[in-house]
C-alpha cells in the first residue's frame, strides 16, 4: 500500500525534535533561558512515544511513533550555547484496511545557537531571556527528512526560584520545502514547575523532586492547531536529571491530511559534564 | 659581620621566607542558583582554579546560595579569578569571605583589644582595621593576603586567623574589605633545635620555608653561627616528629631538640 507521498506526519516528527532540544533544567517540552557553563557539555536523551489518529483521509491510518532525540549542548561562552539534536525515529503505520508498514530513520537535525541577552540574578533566583537562531539540516532520509534547510528563530524567557520556576518560549520554523512540509510552524510553550521535596547535606549534594505542568502549542500556517497539557515529574541533581511526562491534547484541529496526536509519553535523562 | 648583625640578617631572611598570610578557606555568595542542576557548573569552574584543594572539593549550597572551598596556601589568592569562574558558570558572584592566617600587630597608638594593625610587608604605611572597618584601597587587600610574618620591630605581634568579606568595586579593579573577626594563634611552646647543615644563608632560607609551611609555626629563626633553629609554635605540646620530618625535608639533621613552655613575654620583639 502506498503511503501519501507528501509524508504528512513529517513536520510532527520534527517538531518533537525541536521542542525537545532544551537541555538545561526547566521543562520537558519547553525550552529554558539557561545555558551550560563555559566549556560545559550537557547530553540529553529522550524517548518519546506518540499515537497519532483521527485520519481525515479514507485510509484510516493510526501511527505509532517513537522519537529518540539525542541532544548535545555546549557552552561556547558564558552566554552562548550551541545545541544540536539528532532525532532517531521509528514509525509504524496501521491502515484501516488491516495492513501496516514500519520505518526507521533519522529526522532532520536542528542545530541552534542560544544567546542569553538578559540576566538578573538574586539570591536563590534568576530571571533570564535568550534568543535562539539556527537551522534544521536535512538528512535526506527518504521517510523522515524534508530535504530542505529550514531556519529556526525564537526566544525563551525563564524565571527560576528555588521552590518554583516558570519558562515560556516562542519558536518559529520557516519550512522551505514544498508541499505539506513547506508550511511554517509556530511553537509556543509555557512550563511551570514546583519543588515537591528536596534537600542537601554536608556530604549530600543538592537534589530535588519537581512536579511540572506545561502547555505546548503548535500552529501550522495551513491552519492546523494543537495544544497539549503536559504534566510531568523531574528528579534533579547537579549531575543528572531523570524526567517523565505525558502530553495530552486540549485543542486539536488539524487540516487534512494531517493526523492528530492522541497522546505522547516522554521519558528523558540528561547528564552534565 | 658580627654575630648580632648576622642574626639580624637571618631574621630578615626569616621574614622573607616565612609564610606570607595565606587564604585558607573561601566562601562566596553566588546569586542566580535556582535548581540543583545549576550547581554543577559552579563546582566545575571553581574546581579548575589552581589554588582550589581538590581533595576537599568545592561545596555549593543551593539553600544558602554559597559555595565554599579550601584554598591551597601555596597559591596566591586573587578574588578576580574566583569571580571570573563563577561568571563563566553563568552566575553572579557577590561577597567573597576569606579566612586568612597571617601576622598582625596591635596598633601602637591604640592598644585596645579590638584594634589590629596589619603588617604592610614594607610597602608603605601599615593599615589599621577594626571589625566593621572598610579598607577600600587595593593595597589593603594585598596587605591582607600577602601579610608577611614580620616580627622584628612589631609591637605585640601575633599570628592570627582573620575572617573578612571582600567586595569588588568598580568591576574587579578594586576591592573593599570588611573584617568580621579574628582569632590569635596562641603562643604555646618555644622549640629549639640543633641542626648540622646550616652552612649559609641559602640553607637557612630553605629551612625557614620548610617550617613556615606548618600551620602551627608562629615564627622561626635560624642562626647558622650557632647551628640552632628557634621555632615559636602554637599549642603546649608541639608535634616534634613532624618538626623533625620538616627539618629533614630541608636537608637538616637534628642533633637535639628542646621544648620550653611559652609565654607572651618570650615572643621575639
Amino acid at each position: 500500500m502506498t503511503v501519501f507521498r507528501s509524508r504528512p506526519w513529517r513536520p510532527a516528527v520534527l517538531s518533537a525534535a525541536i521542542v525537545a532540544t532544551c537541555a538545561r533544567g526547566a521543562g520537558i517540552n519547553t525550552d529554558v533561558a539557561l545555558t551550560p557553563p563555559l566549556g560545559g557539555v550537557i547530553l540529553r536523551v529522550q524517548f518519546r512515544y506518540s499515537r497519532l489518529f483521527d485520519d481525515p483521509t479514507p485510509q484510516g491510518r493510526v501511527v505509532h511513533r517513537i522519537v529518540q532525540p539525542i541532544t548535545l549542548a555546549y557552552g561556547a561562552t558564558e552566554r552562548l550555547a550551541l545545541i544540536g539534536t539528532v532525532p532517531v525515529v521509528y514509525r509504524r503505520v496501521e491502515f484501516g484496511s488491516g495492513g501496516s508498514t514500519s520505518e526507521t530513520g533519522i529526522g532532520d537535525i536542528p542545530v541552534r545557537a542560544k544567546f542569553r541577552f538578559y540576566q538578573k540574578d538574586e539570591l536563590g533566583k534568576t530571571t533570564r531571556w535568550a534568543a535562539i537562531a539556527g537551522l534544521e539540516i536535512p538528512t535526506f532520509d527518504s521517510a523522515f527528512s524534508s530535504d530542505s534547510v529550514d531556519p529556526i528563530i525564537g526566544t525563551v524567557w525563564t524565571h527560576q526560584e528555588q521552590q518554583w520556576w516558570l519558562d515560556w518560549d516562542l519558536i518559529v520554523k520557516l519550512n522551505t520545502a514544498g508541499g505539506l512540509a513547506g508550511d511554517d510552524e509556530f511553537f509556543a510553550d509555557v512550563a511551570w514547575s514546583h519543588r515537591i521535596v528536596g534537600g542537601e547535606g554536608a556530604d549530600v549534594e543538592p537534589w530535588g523532586l519537581y512536579g511540572l505542568l506545561e502547555l505546548n502549542g503548535r500552529y501550522i500556517t495551513d491552519g492546523s492547531v494543537e495544544l497539549f497539557g503536559s504534566p510531568g515529574i523531574q528528579f534533579i541533581t547537579p549531575d543528572f536529571i531523570v524526567e517523565a511526562g505525558v502530553q495530552l491534547p486540549m485543542v486539536r484541529s488539524m487540516k487534512s491530511p494531517r493526523l492528530s496526536t492522541d497522546y505522547t509519553v516522554i521519558l528523558s535523562v540528561r547528564f552534565q559534564f | 659581620m658580627t654575630p648580632t648583625n648576622l642574626s639580624c640578617v637571618l631574621g630578615a631572611l626569616a621574614l622573607a621566607a616565612s609564610a606570607p598570610a595565606a587564604v585558607e578557606q573561601v566562601s562566596v555568595r553566588v546569586d542566580g542558583l535556582g535548581c540543583p542542576f545549576c550547581v554543577h557548573g559552579v563546582d566545575a569552574r571553581l574546581g579548575e582554579l589552581a589554588g582550589v584543594d581538590r581533595t576537599a572539593g568545592v561545596k555549593t549550597s543551593l539553600e544558602t546560595g554559597t559555595t565554599r572551598f579550601t584554598w591551597n596556601t601555596d597559591v596566591e589568592f586573587d578574588p578576580a579569578d574566583v569571580r571570573r569562574a563563577i561568571r563563566e558558570a553563568g552566575f553572579t558572584p557577590r561577597d567573597i569571605s576569606v579566612w586568612v592566617t597571617g601576622t598582625v600587630r596591635r596598633d601602637p597608638a591604640d592598644d585596645s583589644a579590638t584594634s589590629l594593625l596589619l603588617a604592610d610587608g614594607g610597602r608603605g604605611p601599615a593599615v589599621v582595621l577594626r571589625p566593621g572597618d572598610q579598607a577600600d584601597r587595593r593595597e589593603s587587600w594585598r596587605d591582607l593576603v600577602k601579610l608577611s610574618a614580620r616580627r622584628r620591630g612589631a609591637h605585640g605581634a601575633r599570628r592570627v586567623r582573620v575572617a573578612g568579606v571582600v567586595r569588588a568595586r568598580n568591576g574587579d579593579s578594586s576591592w573593599e574589605i570588611v573584617l568580621d573577626r579574628w582569632a590569635p594563634l596562641e603562643f604555646g611552646a618555644l622549640v629549639t633545635a640543633g641542626v648540622n647543615e646550616l652552612a649559609g644563608v641559602q640553607d637557612s632560607l630553605r629551612t625557614m620555608k620548610a617550617l613556615a609551611a606548618l600551620d602551627t609555626v608562629i615564627h622561626a629563626e635560624a642562626d647558622h653561627a650557632t647551628g640552632r633553629v628557634k621555632i615559636w609554635m602554637t599549642g603546649k605540646d608541639p608535634d616534634l616528629d613532624l618538626l623533625r620530618e620538616r627539618l629533614a625535608s630541608a636537608g637538616c639533621t637534628v642533633s637535639f631538640i628542646r621544648v620550653e613552655q611559652g609565654s607572651d613575654d618570650s615572643l621575639p620583639e
